[in-house]
């Protein structure tokens, strides 16, 4: 379990605004990590700083135990020994494609170079396609043409900044697999910048969260992210929740659906905090003298979201089976809170 | 990168040396004390100021009429040979100015074979003569007409039908839809065009000199040649800069305006409306009647003067020197003045920092500096630094990078912008140096833009008179010189030939521009 980047306090300024606060993380040795935020939160500028085409205001990245980046070191992009493909067309527009794969092998003898491009373009399925200009390739080729000529000089760590951003939803699929696959295949320790969360959850070993003001606001696998989220930031930003608003005194959440005896919340004491519960985790049935109505009910196919409003007029929203659903709009409910199906996060004031 | 603060560091070189002898030809007009300046505003300067500013609003006005009129004929009509007249139309651009001066002025002088034809329709029609402000005036207009048609016509073709529909709609029609609707859209161009075309006139000095029409440059040129008078050559030079910088800051603030006016998003291109039958034979007289005068018969009358000098055998080998001299000095011209615009194209490009727009307004410079004055800047330069190099070699190439340094950063900006900076990024991840990526990926994808602006100002240092004239070593005969010592003394003959030489290398320019802006069009 070797982290071969390390990032340390790393912060970039950019007139004055802070663009990165203060990051600290490590990627491990095959690990495929995935940076996900909104866009403008300075992810890519993050990944650029790790290639080495920005310079930090502070902090320290080393890559595979070497100091790439400190108070008074810099190495040059070209000494790193990183891949990277760009969101933007990167191909060198007068480099056939073989050339182009063939441009970051150095100091290979030209049969050994040969049999390398061959080996990439064979693994991302173009061998036929070696005499072709960037010009004359399809979308999708184009892009994996740029993944061979990164991963052909066998970087210590590959980058991907949103490669797959310009293609349709189809392709980007197929592509996305591809990237995986070869990936593994290679044990090659992979950093993916997105703001596709689907994109981030299924390719992933662990996913950091980049939040507003360029703080690192959670880092984890999928299941931890979306099930237990450290700040109220990424709880909304990754997929759907509610938020219950509470106080915890003795041990205990009281909220205005009622008072629930917690596991652990003495860490809480005396707090406000917000509950929040995944749609899926919040279960209801029919109740007459239940606080709620069912306001809408809208079938998405695989199931069904049903929105509650309480007496006290908040708003929820839960997830249901599809078969056998037996309510309708106006039938009044009662909410069950499971405190086990639910994360507890301090109101900040 | 590296190659980014070594492109920074030569580019302020490179600013440096253009400002250098910039700076001598301020110091010195700015020494100059009171009572010379109220001599020379007596003396010279008023007659010079009334002379330019006459000029400029002649030419003006005859450029804007030209210019407009065959923008807004070839991008609303369709009429007999449209595709052929829009290529012949820029022929004019080919001629120098004191070509075009001398073939007018040949025509009706006592030796001409035409004189009694010529004297004739003048009287006729009570023509004013060439040798006045209206001769001088219209050649001017021939030759820089171009640069209003051929911006105009870039913001005319840029109309949208909506446009068309929207006037429909509020009822506008006619002049008052032109004026209203069309030249409103049209108007940055218009002006941006005027403002080149204006330089160029304040820049000229062959035509007004050969037609006797004092201007500041040919004043300077007599208060160097003449009396070797540095100190009022500056000041004079100082006052045609002023008015030459305010022209080039009107042209790049018109420049900016282009394309604001436009829709992102849809657009619908307005189709040419035909022509009727009478329109075509209108049209066709009116194009016909214009190209004679402004392109056929002055060079009718080189081939002419050229066939004598043929029979009379005062051709000589001698042309084959001029011909090598000229290519000497404007290829080293346009090779170094390739090589200095490349840092600062590079910086204006690729870097964005305050320096940027002060290295911008250096690259452009040269637009603004008319040949004699960069010659007297030279020659103070040289004069203070190492008097042995004036009149040598070096010197006529150093005066053309100065005055064509912009042409040749145009085209390379140009073709700089097209280079994705990923691109140099992607070489530096795959472990490219600066130097590999400035051979590998820069150098062979700038390549065409580089040689677009050796080869344009190849052709401008051929075409360029004063300096060279000014410049040259003892006996050190270029074309231009040639043509314009010749034509001084009504040696017609003499003079033909390399003129005719000249407006072949002239054609090379139009046809780029025959090329850039009509296939932008019609990739439209």
């Amino acid at each position: 379990m070797k982290p071969i980047l390390i990032v340390k306090n790393l912060t970039k300024k950019f007139k004055e605004q802070d663009v990165l606060n203060n990051l600290s993380f490590e990627v491990i040795e095959g690990e495929f990590f995935s940076l996900l935020g909104p866009s403008g939160v300075g992810k890519t500028t993050l990944l650029r700083i790790i290639a080495g085409l920005d310079r930090p205001n502070s902090g320290e990245i080393f890559i595979d135990g070497k100091l790439v980046c400190g108070a008074n070191t810099f190495t040059g992009p070209e000494q790193r020994k990183i891949g990277l493909v760009f969101q933007e067309p990167s191909l060198f527009p007068h480099l056939t494609v073989f050339e182009n794969v063939a441009f970051g092998l150095k100091g290979l003898k030209e049969q050994d170079k040969r049999k390398r491009v061959y080996e990439l373009l064979s693994l991302v399925g173009l061998e036929n396609k070696a005499k072709r200009f960037p010009s004359e390739l399809s979308g999708g080729e184009y892009q994996r043409v740029s993944l061979a000529r990164a991963l052909a000089p066998y970087p210590k760590l590959l980058l991907l900044d949103e490669p797959f951003a310009n293609l349709d939803k189809s392709l980007r699929e197929e592509l996305r697999e591809e990237v995986k696959r070869i990936a593994k295949i290679k044990g090659m320790t992979t950093i993916l910048v997105t703001h596709d969360q689907e994109e981030a959850f299924t390719l992933s070993d662990r996913i950091g969260i980049l939040g507003p003001e360029g703080k690192l606001e959670q880092i984890g696998s999928p299941q931890e992210i979306y099930l237990k989220p450290q700040t109220l930031f990424v709880a909304r930003f990754v997929g759907k929740a509610n938020f219950l608003e509470g106080s915890v005194l003795g041990g205990k959440f009281y909220s205005a659906l009622g008072v629930l005896n917690s596991v652990d919340l003495s860490t809480l004491e005396g707090q406000k905090v917000i509950m929040i519960i995944r749609p899926e985790d919040l279960i209801f049935c029919h109740d007459e003298k239940g606080e709620g109505v069912i306001r809408e009910i809208r079938f998405q196919g695989s199931d069904v979201l049903v929105t509650i409003e309480t007496n006290g007029g908040l708003r929820f929203i839960a997830h249901s089976r599809i078969r056998d659903f037996p309510y309708r709009v106006g039938d009044r409910v009662k909410l069950l809170l499971d405190r086990s199906y639910g994360t507890f996060l301090p109101v900040n004031e | 990168m590296l190659l980014r603060s070594f492109s920074v560091i030569c580019a302020l070189g490179v600013a440096g040396l253009i400002a250098t002898p910039l700076a001598f030809i301020i110091h010195s007009a700015l020494t100059v004390d009171s009572t010379l300046w109220v001599r020379l505003y007596e003396t010279r300067l008023k007659l010079l100021l009334l002379n330019t500013i006459k000029l400029l609003l002649g030419v003006g006005f005859l450029v804007s009429l030209f210019g407009v009129f065959w923008a807004w004929i070839f991008t609303r009509y369709e009429f007999w040979g449209r595709s052929i007249w829009q290529v012949i139309l820029l022929l004019p651009y080919a001629i120098p100015g004191y070509v075009m001066a001398y073939a007018y002025s040949s025509l009706s002088s006592p030796n001409s074979p035409f004189k009694g034809l010529i004297d004739w329709v003048t009287n006729v029609f009570s023509l004013p003569s060439l040798y006045s402000f209206w001769g001088v005036a219209l050649i001017l207009s021939f030759i820089n007409y171009p640069y209003v048609y051929l911006l105009a016509r870039a913001s005319l073709s840029q109309y949208n039908e909506v446009y068309e529909d929207v006037s429909r709609i509020y009822g506008l029609k006619g002049i008052r839809k032109f004026l209203q609707v069309d030249l409103r859209l049209a108007y940055p161009g218009i002006f941006a065009g005027l403002s080149l075309a204006l330089m160029e006139v304040m820049s000229d000095f062959g035509t007004v000199s050969l037609l006797r029409y004092p201007t500041f440059t040919e004043a300077i040129y007599r208060q160097i040649t003449g009396r070797f008078d540095p100190q009022g050559a500056s000041a004079l030079s100082l006052v045609l800069l002023l008015l030459t910088f305010f022209m080039l800051n009107l042209e790049q603030h018109f420049r900016g305006k282009i394309g604001v006016a436009t829709i992102n998003g849809k657009y619908r291109i307005l189709s040419r409306k035909r022509v009727s039958l009478l329109g075509n034979i209108f049209l066709t007289i009116l194009l016909l009647g214009f190209i004679f005068f402004s392109f056929f018969l002055p060079v009718g009358v080189l081939l002419y003067w050229a066939s004598k000098s043929f029979s009379q055998e005062l051709f000589d080998g001698q042309i084959v020197r001029y011909v090598l001299n000229t290519l000497l000095v404007s290829s080293a011209g346009a090779l170094l003045a390739s090589l200095f615009a490349f840092p600062i194209a590079y910086t204006v490009v690729r870097y964005s920092g305050p320096l940027r727009s002060l290295l911008y307004n250096l690259g452009t410079l040269g637009y603004s500096l008319p040949g004699p004055v960069i010659a007297l800047s030279l020659l103070l330069f040289l004069k203070n630094i190492s008097p042995y190099l004036i009149g040598s070699l070096l010197v006529v190439p150093l005066a053309y990078v100065i005055r064509f340094l912009p042409v040749a950063f145009h085209s390379q900006v140009a073709s700089l912008s097209s280079v994705s900076c990923v691109l140099e990024e992607a070489g530096a991840t795959l472990g490219a140096n600066s130097f590999r990526i400035f051979r590998q990926i820069l150098l062979p994808l700038m390549a065409p833009g580089f040689f677009t602006g050796f080869i344009l100002v190849l052709v401008d240092s051929i075409k360029e008179l004063p300096a060279t004239l000014m410049l040259r070593p003892l006996a050190f005969d270029t074309l231009a010189v040639r043509v314009y010592t010749n034509a001084v003394e009504s040696l017609w003959e003499h003079a033909s030939v390399p003129a005719l030489l000249m407006v072949f290398a002239g054609l090379v320019p139009v046809w780029f521009l025959i090329k850039m802006a009509y296939l932008n069009e019609r990739r439209r």
